[in-house]
């Protein structure tokens, strides 16, 4: 006999390992996680150490390869293989915080804008509406051009742009739901109205919102290497993903394996998060439920 | 306790389960006027649709008042501002001598508990995010009735034995249950929190002929068991009439006619209550035949613009000239049968 919490962890366990693309971007980000953690013990070379005798060299399996470089050098000759895994640090780093800085604006400012309505709904919603009609990029750059270039200013900023699309969803599946009568039961039977708004309307709005999560992730690190391609994100001597792929561009037709390596750790990264996040929508309806 | 002894208040001695109590509802010159307005920026008011119109009716303790109505009549309204769903544009709603309609949400929260609400549609009514059985559990837990999480899981086993379901059922979610079964859950709910006063909003209005009659008979258990009141709101006469005490008949937002309720059904003198019942169909062939049908004609008229006088004078088939001017007050007729007609 199992208990409680042990059943639902079988139930949870089961669905996933059904789950077979789920498991496979679980796999991948979970070793993502260890390889990022434990950089400074499995990085075969410093990734900051310049050496131009060393520049441009080929991966391992083509000619001029060598087994200390893996997966080559860049322009200044630093290994791709060190840069890459110090460089997952930040980039998961960024897309992860920025995503969740959104979400809590969004859904917070969501759920009140679509249940009160009203002039405080109007307020919201003309605010988000300037915020779309601003191009992301050019609020970005403004931004980082006020407070300066920084880890931890680049979360902040990319939080703060993307809480639109969270809070559009919310506020449009509030509006659908507050009518519902399982609400309005809930006010007759007294609840504050905090467990209203987030234990009873926030879950029945969660599905789209993981999608757009998982998909903000992905665009989060691909605005990070924007900005510090532009300067304006975190510093140069910080790796990034998205900072390697902008320095790889200008040898894309000599030394193409500057610029595929970290386009492909972002690709898989992505892939992985957008896989989990659509079993985890899945998962988390209760209608479209566990035949077990 | 009672407050002033007055309108309406003396017919409803005539019960099926012995005595009634005290006033435990008492709603005076109830009113609720939706705004209509047009405009983005400044919203200019345009019209107001009159859903309740000055109502007033009294509840004793144990008892169950019918409302009845066509749709848009204003039942449903009534029946959310006794809730506090709505807050009303005017009038009071005494509930155990206190007025709701000025209680502030705080002061509010300790008579929702004694004043719960059985929905219309199962379907809608329950969480699809929530398990049956944390659906019962949360009020009680929310109210802090009981603080031991064991304890409320065994009185959620009750509540759901008490009201036909299985108590393994608390483990399902509601799109695992059919319509009647998530009607037995919404009672259940309602149940959890002990209430003294149930507002039943058309509760099985939405349910198969077969399942009606299971819902009315455990709403009458239950208020047999438990000493309940309801103001059961419904457009069906015959289920309004196997459950009720006492039955009112509303129109536009007003009461036409309140009486007993075997009173109402062999003696009613408004016209449009006359019409209602004639509409009910006898299921004897030969008498269906032989039968005098009143039939309405026309259309209930807009409450954005209800009609001078009594709102029912246009569609009367006994309406005389001062029917246009005059607005009928509630008179008794009978001792307990109150009727807002000049002509009968």
């Amino acid at each position: 006999m199992m208990s409680e919490s042990e059943l639902r962890w079988e139930i949870f366990r089961r669905s996933l390992m059904r789950a077979k693309p789920a498991m496979l971007g679980g796999v991948f980000l979970i070793l993502l996680v260890v390889v990022s953690l434990s950089a400074p013990l499995i990085a075969p070379q410093d990734p900051g150490m310049v050496d131009v005798n060393l520049r441009l060299k080929p991966p391992v399996w083509m000619e001029g390869g060598s087994a200390s470089y893996m997966l080559g050098t860049d322009a200044l000759g630093r290994d791709i293989l060190s840069r890459l895994i110090y460089g997952g640090r930040v980039s998961i780093l960024v897309g992860l915080s920025s995503v969740v800085i959104s979400g809590v604006i969004g859904i917070v400012l969501g759920l009140v804008s679509g249940f009160f309505g009203g002039k405080i709904d109007d307020l919201i919603s003309g605010f988000s509406e300037i915020q779309l009609a601003f191009p992301f990029i050019l609020l970005a750059i403004t931004i980082m051009a006020v407070v300066g270039p920084g880890l931890l200013n680049i979360i902040v900023v990319l939080g703060i742009s993307r809480w639109v699309a969270y809070g559009r969803v919310v506020r449009g599946q509030v509006i659908s739901i507050r009518e519902r009568e399982f609400v309005e039961a809930t006010r007759a039977l007294g609840y504050p109205l905090y467990r209203i708004l987030f234990m009873q309307i926030l879950p029945n709005t969660l599905s789209p919102l993981i999608v757009i999560a998982t998909f903000a992730v992905a665009g989060n690190i691909i605005s990070e290497s924007s900005l510090s391609f532009l300067g304006l994100g975190v510093p140069p001597s910080v790796v990034t993903w998205g900072g390697m792929l902008s320095e790889g561009r200008e040898y894309l037709r000599g030394a193409w394996w500057m610029a595929t390596f970290p386009g492909l750790a972002i690709m898989a990264t992505v892939l992985s998060i957008n896989l989990i996040g659509d079993w985890l929508r899945d998962y988390m309806d209760p209608r479209l439920g566990d035949d077990m | 306790m009672t407050p002033d002894a007055s309108v309406l208040e003396s017919g409803a001695g005539l019960s099926r389960n012995g005595e009634l109590g005290d006033v435990l509802v008492d709603v005076k010159g109830l009113k609720m006027h939706f705004p209509i307005t047009e405009g983005i920026v400044f919203n200019k008011l345009v019209g107001l649709v009159k859903a309740v119109d000055g109502v007033d009716f009294q509840i004793k303790r144990g008892e169950t008042l019918g409302l009845v109505g066509e749709s848009g009549c204003g039942k449903t309204t009534t029946g959310r501002c006794i809730l506090q769903l709505e807050r009303p544009t005017e009038g009071e709603i005494f509930f155990e001598g206190v007025d709701l309609a000025k209680l502030d949400q705080v002061a509010l929260r300790e008579f929702r508990r004694k004043i719960q609400v059985i929905f219309q549609d199962p379907y809608s009514s329950l969480n699809p995010r929530m398990k049956i059985g944390e659906m019962i559990d949360e009020p009680m837990y929310v109210h802090g009735i009981e603080p031991d999480a064991r304890k409320r899981q065994q009185r959620v086993s009750e509540l759901l034995s008490v009201c036909g379901l299985n108590p393994k059922m608390a483990d399902r979610y509601p799109h695992e249950m059919s319509g009647g079964q998530r009607q037995r859950v919404g009672i259940a709910r309602a149940l959890s929190l002990k209430p003294e006063f149930i507002i039943c909003d058309e509760p099985v209005s939405a349910l198969d002929v077969s399942i009606q009659a299971q819902i009315i008979n455990l709403l009458e258990d239950l208020r047999d068991e438990y000493n309940l009141t309801y103001l059961f709101i419904a457009h069906d006469l015959s289920v309004v009439r196997h459950l009720c005490h006492r039955v009112a008949v509303m129109y536009l937002g007003r009461i036409v006619e309140l009486a007993d309720c075997d009173e109402l059904y062999d003696n009613p003198m408004h016209p449009y209550t006359r019409a209602l019942l004639s509409a009910v169909p006898v299921p004897d062939p030969e008498v269906e035949q032989g039968r005098d049908i009143r039939i309405v004609t026309g259309e209930v008229p807009s409450p954005i613009n209800p009609p001078s006088g009594c709102v029912f004078h246009p569609r009367c088939p006994i309406a005389v000239e001062n029917c246009s001017r005059e607005i009928p007050a509630l008179r008794e007729i009978k001792p307990g049968h109150w009727v807002a007609c000049t002509e009968v």
